[in-house]
């Protein structure tokens, strides 16, 4: 008999956490065969084969490799291979609640229609909640995942279709449409999102018991890369829907638009301010000194133009690199 | 036994804008397979390569009771493979080669190049997947290009004329496969271009929709759920690895 649900695990480069993400799968309250793991090796050249190798007794998985590719491919092809009715997108560096799948399961039960989609809650673990640039992104602004506003069990549109904590019905993808593979990193939930809003008007129902936890702490320079293909992914999925209005207000980018050739050269400058700031915000606090409330405010101010002057940046390299007549 | 004889046949739409041309030019420059192109055209329109256009009409008629007539004054069982290809797709440099050296090495008794997702698409489960070589499947589309091995023209051709554009067939074949232990695959490794003319764009959905309904009602098939998951994929690469499954790991 199939499973009712699969999870597509995608993974690059991460064994270490990805063993603690399968891990915390193989003690779920859902009955072990309801569900079945599909790991989506992109091109990793670590120990991930060895990991899951070793998991392999533990756990309902299947294994596949891609040469690395990206996303949305790696996305797809866990699709391919999925057998449940329901396909839960996980992250490999999420530890899952033990009532994850179950709850998920719950969801779509009362959530029956083909076009609702699910998306479960990411915590950050204990020991990222103090780190300023995890509250940041995760609390000030939204740049990572973000909460703030969602009550339990209430619809929401494409734009909360994240990647790494929606589920849907395998048959909404097969039937309406998969992941586009122009998107490497980035916008490649977002995009299917839109894409299934405008022809079966998805629904996004936000379910807060599933939850799981992020465990990977991301360091500024990590992050402003991340912004930086952000801005690429961002780019292409404005080209790809003719610079619609509506993406370009999800995005909030009219001003980063308007303003592109300005910030997008700034991001060396606004990249070191904040990393120097963040170096004598985190020096201080390792030597006790007790600092001024406005520190906290001068520094998100500095990631703020940071993080917008990386994601110029990305747009303006993508924008050249695809400049008309060159392919998606 | 094996030789290298490939027949590629195929319709042509030739008063509607096609690429029929550029598909011959670029199969017949295939290296490795001694390929014999049969082609009809429909319409009045001119082929460039016309000496592999083997017979025309006025009318249109259903697809695939036009390749069972080109079919019919063949010796199928000279060639080793069978390709069925329409008209409006584009195809890569050195398709051929590539492609059927993905099919023969995979076994894969029926098989069709993935779709670039800039293509029409109305399986989105043929959409190419980048970093993979092929995968084994329990479905290949009935157009607008597949490939047959010899060791399935016995349960595959003639095509069923109760389906006579096609419909409902790739959902039947996997049974037909499954029951004689045949494979199918998509080959991603090796994709098409199909955004020439839209699907259904010369002929009735509705009416086509009912005959496939109907032919469905006297067939067994899978549901589109079963058919859309695949078996194994194999990554690219010469030592391409293959998916494994708790239970059946296959390292």
């Amino acid at each position: 008999m199939n499973p009712k649900l699969s999870i597509i695990v995608t993974t690059f480069n991460r064994s270490c956490l990805l063993k603690k993400a399968l891990l915390s799968l193989a003690c779920q309250t859902a009955a072990a065969d309801s569900f079945e793991i599909i790991v989506v090796d992109d091109g990793s050249t670590d120990e991930t084969l060895d990991i899951v190798e070793s998991l392999a007794s533990l756990l309902p998985l299947t294994y596949t490799h891609q040469i690395n590719s990206g996303l949305a491919s790696a996305k797809n092809h866990g699709l391919y291979l999925a057998k449940g009715e329901i396909v839960l997108f996980l992250d490999d560096d999420d530890i899952s609640s033990p009532e994850l799948v179950e709850e998920h399961l719950i969801a779509h039960q009362e959530h029956p229609e083909l076009n609702t989609a699910i998306l479960g809650r990411t915590q950050l673990s204990p020991e990222l909640r103090d780190d300023p640039l995890m509250q940041y992104i995760t609390n000030k602004d939204p740049m990572l995942f973000f909460y703030k506003g969602l009550s339990h069990n209430t619809i929401q549109s494409y734009e909360y279709f994240w990647g790494g904590r929606s589920s849907c019905k395998r048959e909404l993808l097969l039937k309406e449409g998969v992941f586009n593979p122009i998107f490497k990193f980035g916008y490649e939930d977002i995009e299917l999102g839109y894409r299934l809003s405008k022809k079966v008007g998805l629904n996004v129902v936000y379910w807060e018991h599933a939850l799981n936890t992020m465990i990977r702490r991301i360091d500024l320079a990590a992050f402003l890369q991340r912004c930086r293909r952000q801005g690429e992914s961002a780019w292409r999925f404005l080209v790809l829907h003719e610079m619609d209005n509506t993406i370009k207000n999800y995005l909030e980018c009219n001003n980063l638009l308007r303003d592109l050739e300005i910030l997008g050269p700034s991001y060396e400058l606004a990249s070191l301010s904040a990393t120097k700031l963040e170096a004598a915000v985190h020096s201080a606090k390792a030597l006790d000194f007790s600092l001024p409330s406005d520190w906290t405010k001068t520094l998100e101010l500095a990631y703020h133009r940071a993080f917008r002057a990386a994601i110029s940046k990305g747009m303006l390299d993508a924008k050249h690199r695809l400049e008309p007549g060159k392919s998606l | 036994m094996t030789n290298n004889r490939v027949l590629v046949l195929g319709v042509i739409l030739s008063e509607k804008e096609n690429h029929a041309d550029a598909i011959m030019e670029k199969i017949s420059a295939c290296s490795d397979w001694q390929v014999e192109l049969k082609w009809h055209a429909v319409g009045t329109g001119i082929v460039k390569n016309s000496e592999h256009v083997i017979s025309r009409s006025n009318d249109k008629e259903e697809k695939f009771k036009l390749i069972n007539r080109i079919l019919d004054g063949c010796d199928l069982m000279s060639y080793e493979y069978v390709v069925v290809c329409d008209d409006d797709i584009e195809i890569p440099d050195n398709f051929l080669d590539s492609y059927l050296r993905v099919a023969v090495k995979r076994h894969y008794s029926l098989s069709q190049p993935a779709r670039s997702h800039s293509s029409y698409t109305d399986h989105h489960f043929v959409s190419q997947l980048q970093g993979v070589e092929s995968r084994e499947t329990r479905f290949v589309e009935i157009g607008p290009i597949f490939c047959i091995h010899k060791s399935a023209y016995p349960f595959l051709l003639p095509f069923d004329q109760r389906a006579p554009m096609g419909w409902g067939l790739d959902f039947h074949w996997p049974v037909i496969l499954a029951k004689n232990n045949l494979s199918m695959g998509i080959i991603d490794e090796v994709a098409i271009e199909h955004s020439l003319r839209k699907p259904v764009a010369y002929y009735s959905y509705q009416e086509t929709q009912s005959r496939m309904q109907s032919f469905l009602g006297h067939v067994e098939q899978l549901s589109p759920s079963e058919a859309f998951s695949a078996i194994k994929i194999y990554s690219k690469g010469d030592n391409g690895m293959a998916t494994w499954r708790t239970g059946n790991k296959q390292p």
